[in-house]
């Protein structure tokens, strides 16, 4: 599966099996990185995302977050714990296998839940640097890019396989990504994405990888927004890898 | 005396409450101030300078429920008044397909902003519609909800009816807003409120279909505010109120057409015709709607990727019984008594973040009966720690209608979260 799922569940990024292949294309490296939710296809996190403005200036948040991806499609949760501004605020995603990603935002102050639309590319979500689209890990580089391999480079002190994808029209979201790929543990440290005119428009950094029930799961996440100067940066304190209750990402749990 | 009972029993909860769970209580303390200017005489003064808070208390009760308390309150210097109430009290349940909530809550139906015509029970105020601020009036309900794959039904009960609360911007439209708006006034006052044994009830179905998020419901209830009657009889005319029963159907839907979000709602309905006078001698004129009639809104937003993003928002809204804003208005004289002709209201709103921190809105309201309506813009800026201010502008514009009775007002408000 070569499903990239950022955001939050960036966060969740896992491993895949070691490259086989002495000296693998592309499209063999993409093939071998099993990306997958942390917690091989389901599980919940909980996090402290920090969003940091061009001055530097900070705002932290606390958020649990549930994922679900199986042969039926996908499902992510979100609900905010902190600051008080924005407690009990939910957001809800569900893509079946072959339909249209569907999303809700539950607002505390309303009541209820509100529909959005689900390819709000360019609107930022809850003032992040991650689009509504990519927290809902609606982006599907299998569809959108074409993968090239280019000479190997050390990334964060570590041998990397260097990937560039390239859009294959105007539909995929960049024109362009570079993924940095640790040669040993076949998991991306680093993607960069480019913008209309190849312009870089923002870096994800992987970092702090430890190991869960047997997988390595970044702990610090970093995507920065090279345009505008300002980051997103997403700290795991608590991860499991336990199955979610399908009940978890349904409207009801929006509301209870 | 019985504000200050009111008070002390609201405290003395709080007091053991807070111990008793063991909780971090959650809530905002706010202060502000509104200048209003009075466009005709061309004055201005200071209308209000107001503090007030909102606590929150809330338990998770294991898989079981929730249980929730909250109070608030406010005074203001300006006009010495103030007050202090229970929020919201409520224990909510979940066992098996079902979940059921039981006491003071929040009730909030529709998938439109603001103007939900089959929001039946999170009544705004005048004042809420127009600064933004979408979260209705709690009130004492029972409800329950059946969740099945694909389809859910809830249940709403109200044993006591609540009427609509009648804010200071309310009270001013109505008393500048019609020739016998004192007498208005004082008629609602005096309208007896249908007490125990006179319950509101409503059910709603919801579905999907097609992508869309789909909404059936039915409301058997009273109307917000009393329907109003000018008496003629023997010795003179006089303002008579009755809350009527009132019964709507209504439909909701919202979804996704490509990246903008759309929404719609419909309700059809309205008060029992007022009843037939006994006495020969006495005449009656309505002065509120007395036949059935539609509310319906159709929206939809969509982010335009300018900068950081800008949200514009727009809808249509469709009022039968003749206003958005003012609960009574006189019949035309081409029309029968009772009879009201439509309003039509065009709603946009555009909101921009600069920054995470600080933010713009836009927000416009545009009658085209009146041919008048309402600009409000406004910045809030975020620091640290859930502190937060607000700087806004409500200006009218236009000749005629209800908005004309709306001073241009200036506010500024500082909150503090936690």
């Amino acid at each position: 599966m070569k499903r990239v799922l950022l955001l939050v569940l960036a966060v969740v990024l896992a491993v895949g099996s070691a490259a086989g292949a002495e000296s693998p294309t592309g499209q063999e490296i993409l093939d071998d990185l099993s990306f997958r939710t942390i917690l091989s296809g389901s599980g919940s996190a909980e996090l402290t995302m920090i969003t940091e403005n061009a001055k530097g200036a900070q705002r932290s948040f606390s958020l649990k977050v549930y994922v679900q991806m199986d042969e039926e499609g996908d499902a992510q949760f979100l609900e905010y714990l902190a600051p008080a501004d924005v407690r009990g605020t939910k957001f809800l995603s569900v893509k079946p296998k072959d339909g249209e990603s569907q999303m809700w935002l539950y607002l505390p102050a309303l009541g209820r839940e509100r529909r959005i639309a689900a390819h709000m590319t360019g609107d930022s979500f809850m003032g992040t640097d991650f689009t509504y689209e990519e927290i809902g890990g609606d982006f599907d580089y299998e569809e959108d890019y074409t993968v090239q391999r280019l000479p190997d480079q050390a990334e964060q002190g570590v041998d990397c396989y260097l990937l560039e994808l390239t859009a294959k029209g105007s539909e995929a979201l960049y024109s362009k990504v570079r993924m940095w790929v640790w040669k040993e543990q076949m998991v991306p440290v680093k993607i960069e994405f480019y913008g209309s005119g190849d312009a870089l428009s923002k870096t994800l950094t992987l970092s702090n990888f430890l190991p869960v029930s047997g997988e390595l799961i970044p702990h610090h996440v970093v995507m920065a927004n090279n345009a505008q100067g300002t980051r997103t940066i997403l700290e795991l304190t608590e991860v499991s890898q336990e199955t979610v209750d399908p009940d978890i990402f349904t409207v009801r749990n929006l509301r209870r | 005396m019985k504000k200050r009972v009111q008070i002390l029993t609201v405290i003395l909860v709080l007091a053991c409450a807070v111990p008793a769970w063991a909780l971090e209580p959650s809530g905002e303390i706010y202060g502000s101030i509104g200048y209003e200017w009075d466009r005709e005489n061309k004055e201005g003064e200071f209308a209000s300078i107001r503090t007030g808070f909102r606590l929150a208390l809330e338990d998770e009760l294991e898989e079981l429920g929730k249980l929730h308390f909250s109070t608030k309150g406010w005074l203001d210097l300006k006009q010495s008044d103030g007050s202090i109430a229970l929020d919201q009290l409520w224990l909510k349940g979940y066992s098996g397909d079902f979940d059921y909530q039981v006491g003071r809550q929040l009730i909030s139906w529709g998938t439109a902003d603001g103007f939900n015509p089959t929001n039946y029970f999170a009544r705004l105020n005048s004042s809420a519609l127009l600064s933004g601020d979408l979260q209705g009036e709690a009130l004492w309900a029972g409800r329950a909800e059946y969740y099945a794959p694909s389809w859910s039904a809830t249940g709403v009960l109200i044993p006591i009816f609540a009427p609509q609360k009648i804010d200071d911007l309310m009270r001013k439209m109505i008393s500048e807003s019609h020739p016998q708006g004192a007498l208005l006034l004082e008629a609602i006052e005096k309208a007896k409120k249908p007490g125990l044994g006179h319950p509101e009830a409503a059910l709603r179905v919801e579905t999907q279909l097609a992508g869309f998020d789909v909404q059936a419901s039915y409301f058997w209830g009273f109307e917000p505010l009393p329907g109003m009657e000018m008496v003629m009889g023997p010795t003179g005319p006089a303002l008579e109120g009755t809350y009527r029963r009132q019964h709507f159907f209504g439909l909701a839907v919202a979804g996704t057409v490509g990246s903008a979000g759309v929404w719609a709602e419909a309700a059809y309905g309205g008060p029992e015709k007022f009843a037939e006078p006994d006495n020969p001698f006495e005449m009656r004129i309505p002065m509120s709607i007395n036949e059935k009639y539609l509310q319906a809104v159709v929206g939809g937003d969509y982010t335009v990727d300018l900068g950081s993003g800008l949200l514009v928002q727009a809808q249509y809204i469709y009022r039968g019984q003749g206003s958005l804003l003012a609960p009574y208005v006189m019949p035309k004289e081409t029309l029968e008594p009772g009879d009201i002709e439509a309003a039509h209201y065009l709603y946009g709103r555009l909101a921009y973040d600069f920054t995470q921190d600080s933010s713009a809105d836009l927000m416009v309201l545009y009658g085209t009966k009146e041919k008048a309506g309402i600009i409000r813009p406004s910045y809030t800026h975020r620091l640290v720690n859930g502190l937060q201010f607000e700087l806004s502008l409500l200006q009218p514009f236009g000749e005629e209608g209800d908005f004309q009775s709306i001073p241009t007002q200036v506010g500024l408000a500082v909150k503090y979260q936690f």
